[in-house]
């Protein structure tokens, strides 16, 4: 049997989706800044950075976040 | 100046329209000099909803196109003499109306009358943008329906790009009996989603299905009083709040809650 939501439990978790689905393109944004943040550490592989957002059972916002490197960083400098 | 203040929603049929005929005629029963403006070209209902529709004889197209001066196309109401209407046109033909012309208008009428309440049209789109960008005060009505709080979120938004002195929020048809008994989202609730103290909250009462200018109407209900309270909010600042849960709370508000699913 569904069980019945609050209502506005509910529209919180409507309002949500909306900012995240919004034209400022959130997700976009978020993997634009993990690549340039990443790649301060990493030698990142080519579009090897991915992100997904999506609100859970408790409306919170899962932000996961991942990105695969062929090696490390240090000053710049990539480890051999 | 007088105040300009336009009701606006986003999603259609919250009671915007008969939101701004009742503040209009609240306004003047507390002294002011009021003019409403429809600004909803092509679906307009302000001049049924406060009884003038015989009376339109030049309406906001013929003033933009300047058949008629501004006095000549508004109507004053019969019960109260401060308050007059200006109509809206009835053809979906807006190229002569565009948002300098009505704001010129709005302007024109803000130096002599002490509030200008804008009925603003449904939706985001230009008709949303001429009615706005003529005011100086926005009041966002909505329902405790998730449809409606979702497109009020989106207006809401889009009114903060507006230099605008003030947002308010208007919740709508709130059934008291039902928020007890958490069927429907609170007031509350909605200020909080919404990031916005509400401005007033009226409860839902058949008698507006059946007279939508209700305060003009000797009928005594709870509706009238939470109308006068918001208009007084409006003129003053006050923050007073029409509590529509009041009456089904205890033993006799629960069986009071009852009768009313039953019947």
């Amino acid at each position: 049997m569904k069980e019945t939501k609050r209502p506005a439990d509910r529209l919180k978790k409507v309002l949500m989706i909306d900012k995240l689905k919004s034209a400022s393109n959130l997700e976009e944004l978020l993997k634009n800044d993990a690549r340039i943040l990443l790649e301060n550490y990493f030698e990142l592989t080519a579009g090897a950075v991915r992100t997904g957002l999506n609100i859970d059972e408790k409306n919170l916002i899962n932000i996961e976040l991942t990105a695969k490197a062929a090696n490390i960083k240090r000053f710049g400098i990539i480890l051999k | 100046m007088g105040r300009k203040l336009v009701f606006t929603s986003g999603k259609g049929g919250v009671g915007k329209t008969t939101m701004c005929a009742n503040i209009g005629i609240a306004l003047s029963m507390l002294g002011q000099k009021v003019v409403m403006v429809d600004a909803d070209i092509g679906l307009n209902n302000l001049d049924v909803v406060m009884c003038v529709e015989n009376k339109v004889a030049y309406d906001v197209a013929d003033v933009v196109e300047g058949k008629c001066r501004l006095k000549q196309a508004l109507i004053q109401d019969a019960d109260f003499p401060s308050l007059y209407i200006l109509p809206s046109f009835h053809n979906y033909d807006t190229a002569n109306i565009t948002a300098p012309n009505f704001k010129s208008i709005i302007d024109t009428l803000s130096v002599g009358f002490d509030f200008v309440i804008i009925d603003c049209p449904a939706g985001i789109d230009s008709g949303f943008h001429r009615a706005v960008a003529a005011a100086s005060e926005a009041y966002v009505v909505t329902t405790p329906h998730i449809s409606a709080v979702r497109d009020a979120d989106k207006v809401m938004a889009l009114l903060n790009g507006y230099p605008l002195l003030n947002i308010g929020l208007v919740v709508n048809r709130v059934r008291g009996d039902m928020v007890i008994s958490g069927e429907m989202m609170t007031a509350g609730d909605i200020s909080r989603l919404l990031r916005c103290t509400p401005t007033g909250i009226i409860p839902d009462d058949d008698t507006v299905t059946v007279n939508s200018d209700i305060m003009r109407h000797n009928t005594e209900c709870e509706v009238k009083q939470a109308i006068m309270i918001l208009a007084e909010n409006i003129l003053s600042g006050k923050r007073r709040i029409y509590d529509c849960t009041d009456d089904y709370r205890g033993i006799f508000g629960k069986l009071k809650a009852r009768l009313k699913k039953m019947f």
